[in-house]
């Protein structure tokens, strides 16, 4: 599948650094258990994800998957083992599920992606100048370009979830990690958030790691499927990512 | 009746004044107090800081404490109490054994039944307290004045400096956290400033216009489609109406300050609502 992206990528002038597919891998992960508290769930599990590849990870509800991702966010403390990001934490973009979002604020379109400024950590982290160009073509990325003003509560699921993934690309990303964004997309829209997924990668060296629940677009897009088990035992599937391993 | 306000205007000019900005920055903080759900912390904390303010009296009565001592004594009780109730709510966080509605209602139910024990102690301050817990002060000191211009000046500050960064913590904690933001400092900071214009509010104007101000201008704002910066600058604005048209309504009626300023703010709600509501209506 090939499209033509709607709008300019990277968004801002100045170009970051960890767009080059070499260097090395965006995830190493070592004898990682996953868990809350130290009630294990799932693991031990190694593996070593490259630069620009498509990790797909699916698995029945309750197997851990989400565990996974919010451990690899570091929003879990992982029960044993590690892991590390091949780049620095600020070029990575996590793409949430459209719930976690609390509706009762009246934000705009233009509001919510205006979150994805925010860069750094702590107090650095809080300063941002809002950039309306910068929103503007991220929006634009989506072809979401007309709802800025629109109430980011009164859009469908599916474009909520188009306007998250802006948020994330504004972060100019090398790493972007989405918890089941086809969940609430119809074909179409799935197809075009993969097909914008799979143009960054390829021409950007963007590495992606999706969560997503039976999607045959988002399988035939993926280099590897990570599968996960209720018995927290994890499968993943053959690669087409040359250098990506599994342990 | 205005007359007679106009004559005495000095008299009258700091309760106006406190009022007004203290519905500046109740409306502001309401905001955020009514989108997080987070309301019953608001009428607990009012609850609360009555019976520090009780508390205080006591204090000042049992020591036979004066000058700096006596007029300290309340707020300072109050807002510690506060503080304390904040404290608790931001440790708790969501743990599933204790969630946070639960410390609420025991911030709500208890101090209540304290206030009521302890009062007949203070038998000569009784008539404060009464004005505390109803709202019905007239007249405002000029140290709370100045205690509210002050915290509503730090509370104003701390705001415009990291606005999107208290945005991002409320709209989307999740991914604020993986994106660097001090969403504990963030919540912290947030319930300290609540429990602060509590403290001092429930002081000087009573624990009715207190939760009134806080949450009905926030109400009214909420239903906007104006981008978020303008919904907390309509509720800030629509908090500083309420609290000054309340005190001139009642002066003019001869009712009840507090319950004045908590109806102006109803129906400043209210309306804003119902036109909100029209005009989506004429718009399709």
């Amino acid at each position: 599948m090939s499209i033509e992206l709607a709008g300019q990528f990277p968004l801002s002038a100045k170009p970051f650094a960890l767009r080059e597919p070499s260097g090395p891998p965006a995830l190493i992960v070592r004898d990682l258990v996953c868990g809350y508290g130290n009630r294990p769930l799932l693991g031990p599990i190694s593996f070593t994800v490259d630069r620009g590849c498509f990790l797909l990870i699916e698995g029945p509800n309750g197997a851990g998957k989400s565990t996974l991702v919010k451990t690899l966010i570091g929003l879990l403390a992982a029960v044993s083992g590690g892991y590390s990001w091949g780049v620095e934490r600020e070029h990575l973009r996590f793409v949430p599920q459209t719930r976690t979002l609390d509706p009762m604020l009246p934000a705009t379109v233009h509001d919510v992606l205006a979150t994805g400024l925010h860069r750094g950590r702590g107090w650095r982290a809080l300063r941002i100048r809002d950039d309306g160009a910068q929103i503007e073509r991220a929006l634009a990325l989506v072809e979401m370009g007309e709802f800025s003003r629109k109430l980011f509560r009164e859009l469908s699921e599916g474009q909520k979830q188009l306007v998250l993934l802006a948020r994330a690309l504004l972060g100019e990303p090398a790493i972007v990690l989405l918890d089941e964004p086809s969940a609430s997309m119809d074909p179409e829209r799935e197809a075009q958030t993969i097909a914008l997924l799979q143009k960054l990668r390829h021409e950007h060296a963007m590495t992606v790691l999706m969560i997503a629940h039976g999607s045959p677009l988002a399988r035939e897009a993926s280099d590897r499927i990570m599968t996960l088990d209720r018995d927290g035992q994890v499968h993943i599937g053959a690669t087409s990512c040359a250098s990506c391993e599994t342990h | 009746m205005l007359d007679l306000l106009l004559q005495y205007g000095d008299l009258y000019r700091n309760p106006i004044l406190c009022a007004v900005i203290a519905g500046t920055a109740l409306g502001l903080l309401g905001v955020y107090v009514v989108s997080r759900r987070i309301v019953f912390v608001s009428a607990a904390l009012s609850q609360t800081a009555a019976l520090g303010v009780t508390l205080g009296f006591f204090f000042v009565s049992y020591f036979g404490l004066s000058g700096l001592l006596q007029d300290a004594m309340p707020p300072l009780s109050a807002i510690a109490l506060c503080a304390l109730v904040v404290t608790l709510l931001v440790w708790i966080g969501e743990r599933p054994t204790l969630g946070r509605d639960a410390v609420l209602g025991v911030a709500f139910i208890l101090p209540t039944a304290l206030v009521l024990l302890i009062g007949p102690y203070i038998t000569q301050e009784l008539h404060e307290v009464a004005a505390v817990l109803h709202g019905s002060a007239v007249l405002v000191r000029e140290i709370d004045l100045y205690a509210i211009s002050i915290a509503t000046a730090l509370i104003v500050a701390v705001q415009l400096f990291a606005f999107r960064g208290f945005i991002f913590a409320s709209l989307d904690p999740i991914v604020a956290r993986t994106q660097g933001l001090p969403v504990g400092l963030l919540d912290a900071v947030l319930f300290g400033s609540i429990a602060l214009m509590t403290g001092l509010v429930t002081r000087a104007l009573g624990a009715l216009p207190t939760f009134g101000l806080t949450v009905l201008p926030a109400i009214g704002a909420l239903s906007l489609n104006v981008g978020l910066r303008w919904v907390f600058i309509v509720s800030s604005v629509l908090g500083a109406l309420s609290g000054g048209l309340g005190y001139i309504l009642a002066f003019v009626t001869d009712w009840s300050v507090g319950a004045c300023q908590t109806l102006v703010a109803a129906f400043f709600a209210f309306a804003l609502r119902g036109a909100t509501a029209l005009y989506q209506r004429l718009r399709r």
